[in-house]
This record gives C-alpha cells, structure tokens and sequence, in this order.
C-alpha cells in the first residue's frame, strides 16, 4: 500500500505543492525519472485546466499493483462549469480558454486508459491511469 | 490537505475605529468613563512617566533602544502626549491612524511585540493601580477599570495588526525579490543573452519572464537569446506556451531565440503533448546554443595558440 496523495487547488502556488507531493510519491513507487516526469505532467495538466477553468478542486494520485506493474490513476475532480463537449475537447489544438489546447488530448496521449465525467454547470472528473512498471526502490 | 491564505485575508483593510467599537462592545458610555478616569490621573502623567522608565530601565531592550538621552527625553514626550489622547475618550479613525503610526515605529525598529505587550501590561498597572488615589466610588472604580481596560485592548488590536502588516510586507518584498532573482536574463556576449529557467512557471513567473526579457532584449540590442530548460523538470503545455509566446514576441523585436537544454524526457514529453515549437531553434545542451549563437553573430572562439589542449 503506497497511500495516496490529494492536493487541493485554489491558486497557482498550488502547483509548487502538487509538484513536490507528487513527485515524492512517485519516487516512493520506484518510477525511474522518465515515467516520473511523464505522470507530473499529466497531474500538472488536469491541475492547469482546474485552475484556469474551475477556479478550484483537487487532484488525486493513487496506486494499484498488479503483478508485477503498478497502475498509477491521477483523478482530477472540480466542481466548475463542466465541458460542454468532451469529444471536442479532446481535440488537438481546440481551446475555448485562448491556450494550445493540447492539454487534454495530450494526456490521453500519455496514459492508458483516461475517463471524462462532466456534466455542464457542476463539474467534472478527469480520471487517468498509467501501468508502469517500477525500476527498482520501490517500498510497497 | 494545503491551504492558503485567501487574498482577502492578506490584504484585509485597515482596522477601523467601528470595527474595534464592535469588536470590543466600547460604547459611549464607556468612552466616558475613560475620560472621568483621565480627571482623576492626567493631571500627574509625570507620575506615569516615573514608574514606567523604572520598569524599562530594567528590560533587556533598555539599553539597546534608550541609550541616547536626547531620544529618551522626545519618547517620554510623545508618551506623555499619548495617554492625554487616550484619555480624551475619543475613539474615531484619527486616534486609530494615531495608534497605528505608533505600532508601525516600534515595528520598524525592531522593538519585539512580546516587549510592547509586556510594557502594555505595566502601563495597565501604574495606571489602574499605582497611580489611583482612591477618589471615586468603589463601583465607578470598578466601571472605570473595565472601561480603560477595554480602550487598551483596542490599542493593542491597532498594534499588533501594525506588526503583522510590517511582517506581511517583508515577505511580500522577499518574495518579489525571490521572483526577480529567479528569472535572471544574463548578457553572456555582446547581443547574446541567456535565461536559465527553474521551477515551476505560473501565470507571475511567466509575465515576469516575459517583461524582463523584453526590457533585456531592448536594452542590449540583443541578436540571440537562448532559453535554457535544463533545470525544469515538466514541460507541460501551459509553460511551452508560455515560452513560444516570448519566442514570438523576441522575434519581433529582430531577436532570435534558442531553446537549449531540451533533455530527452522533456523532448518526448513534448512529443507526446504534441506541442509544436515551430520554426524555433532548439538544443539539447546550452553549449550547443551557445556555439549556434556564436554562429549567428558571427563569432569564432578558437584556442590562444601554444595553451596545452586537453
């Protein structure tokens, strides 16, 4: 049992927090640097679309063990005004927020299997998950 | 879980005469018999004076702040002054500008909060206690009592904000100071300019880089300037936007920029993200940049002849 980590986001100094939790947490589960930096990213991402879109949530990250590998979920959960089109959301390059819109199709990119729940006008969940399996240090 | 302090909080207004009113349920009444406490003392203030710089001389923070006699003599003026305004009985938003000048100069030299509070404390007794001469009846003592008691609270409340607002500035100050050492825009050679990123870029840090490299660019007519992310771990597509904005807005001002110390985590990350960097020149190492920028102003380094080469 590796525990989980949640960071509430209300602010931009919110980032700096996420980015040592979870970085701490990673490393716990004996990811080398590359799939370490690769799960931030995807938790940086959902927590700078919560930040620019909703204002406020929190991202969560959890492990699974599975044989050998480990799946690493990164649930990303706010209460704000929701997507209104999630397939188009999920479109490079299509942003209503003036940015790359790369973010959420970039994510589902990086991980193996990605969930939308949004419901317009109350929120939306954004569960990502990765198996990876760990190098070595892993304390499980 | 984290939380932080709203902005609300931080920049909260100042602490009004109606709020402390509120806050401490002084009502006229009271005010009044602040000021019947005052007939019965102010006439023998030098009494106060007497008793207090008995205590003071004994404290450790004496010798440090009152060796100068000149000084001495001007604070036991304003003090003198300060307990006839106290006891007026007036407590509007002057007296409160009055009590927060106080607070904001013992913050700014130093004078710890546990001795201003400590010096409350026996300012409270000289003058409940030591000074009283027994004329009034023993209830409208008792009022009176409660009634100073109340009005001396409300100082403290005007000073301790005083303080915390001093701290609040310091950190806000450090922080700046901290933000602008942590985008240093360095001219490496003539019309070249470097800037090493670290950390996480927010929206602030991000402006930050944006202005400073702007300003350096106009500065030192700069040809080349090289972005260095070899200490940023995530590239995320927030901070590659913000970095191919001020690519762009670099360009504009006939500066060419280099993306340096893209390692191979952070190429396939932005790979994946399927971030575009465009017609940007991009290096895996900042030597490479450097020797790339070389190039484009046209400078050689070459070895001084007869120096031992490795």
């Amino acid at each position: 049992m590796n525990g989980t980590v949640t960071v509430e986001l209300h602010a931009e100094v919110d980032l700096s927090v996420l980015m040592r939790q979870a970085g701490a947490f990673l490393r716990r589960l004996g990811l080398d640097a590359e799939e370490r930096d690769r799960l931030l990213t995807v938790a940086m991402e959902l927590a700078r679309n919560i930040l620019k879109y909703a204002r406020t949530g929190l991202v969560r990250l959890s492990s699974e063990r599975r044989r050998e590998a480990v799946v690493v979920r990164v649930e990303a959960t706010d209460r704000g005004p929701g997507i209104a089109d999630v397939a188009l959301a999920l479109t490079d390059r299509y942003s209503t927020g003036g940015s790359l819109g790369l973010g959420l199709p970039g994510v589902r990119r990086m991980v193996d299997r990605m969930e939308i729940e949004s419901v317009p006008g109350s929120g939306t969940r954004v569960l990502a998950e990765r198996c990876v399996t760990p190098r070595s240090g892993g304390r499980s | 879980m984290v939380h932080h302090p709203s902005p609300s909080l931080v920049h909260a207004p100042d602490v009004s005469a109606a709020d402390l009113r509120r806050r401490l349920s002084i009502t006229d009444h009271d005010l009044l018999l602040v000021r019947l406490y005052g007939s019965v003392i102010v006439h023998r203030l030098d009494e106060f004076v007497r008793h207090f710089y008995a205590w003071l001389e004994l404290q450790p923070e004496f010798s440090h702040f009152f060796s100068d006699g000149e000084r001495l003599s001007r604070v036991q003026r304003q003090q003198t002054e300060h307990w006839h305004d106290f006891f007026s009985g007036t407590l509007d938003d002057e007296y409160v500008a009055r009590r927060r000048r106080i607070g904001d100069t013992h913050a700014r030299i130093g004078l710890s909060l546990a001795a201003y509070l400590a010096s409350v404390d026996v300012s409270l007794t000289i003058l409940l206690d030591r000074m009283y001469d027994g004329r009034l009846e023993k209830q409208a003592y008792i009022d009176c009592q409660r009634a100073v008691t109340k009005m001396i609270h409300a100082d403290t409340i005007v000073i301790v904000d005083a303080y915390t607002r001093m701290t609040q500035r310091t950190l806000t100050e450090q922080t700046r100071a901290l933000m602008e050492m942590s985008t240093p825009v360095t001219q490496l050679w003539d019309s070249i300019l470097v800037l090493p990123v670290v950390g996480i870029v927010d929206t602030p840090r991000a402006n930050d880089i944006m202005t400073s490299s702007l300003r350096r660019i106009a500065e030192t007519r700069a040809k080349v300037f090289i972005i260095d992310v070899s200490g940023v771990s995530v590239i995320d597509t927030a901070v590659a936007n913000h970095i191919l904005k001020v690519t762009h807005a670099t360009r504009l001002m006939g500066c060419q920029s280099v993306l340096s110390g893209v390692s191979p985590i952070i190429a396939r990350t932005m790979v994946e993200l399927g971030i575009d960097v465009g017609s940007i020149e991009t290096s895996a190492t900042l030597r490479d940049a450097l020797e790339r920028a070389f190039r484009t102003i046209g400078v050689m380094v070459v070895p001084v002849p007869g120096t031992p080469t490795r």
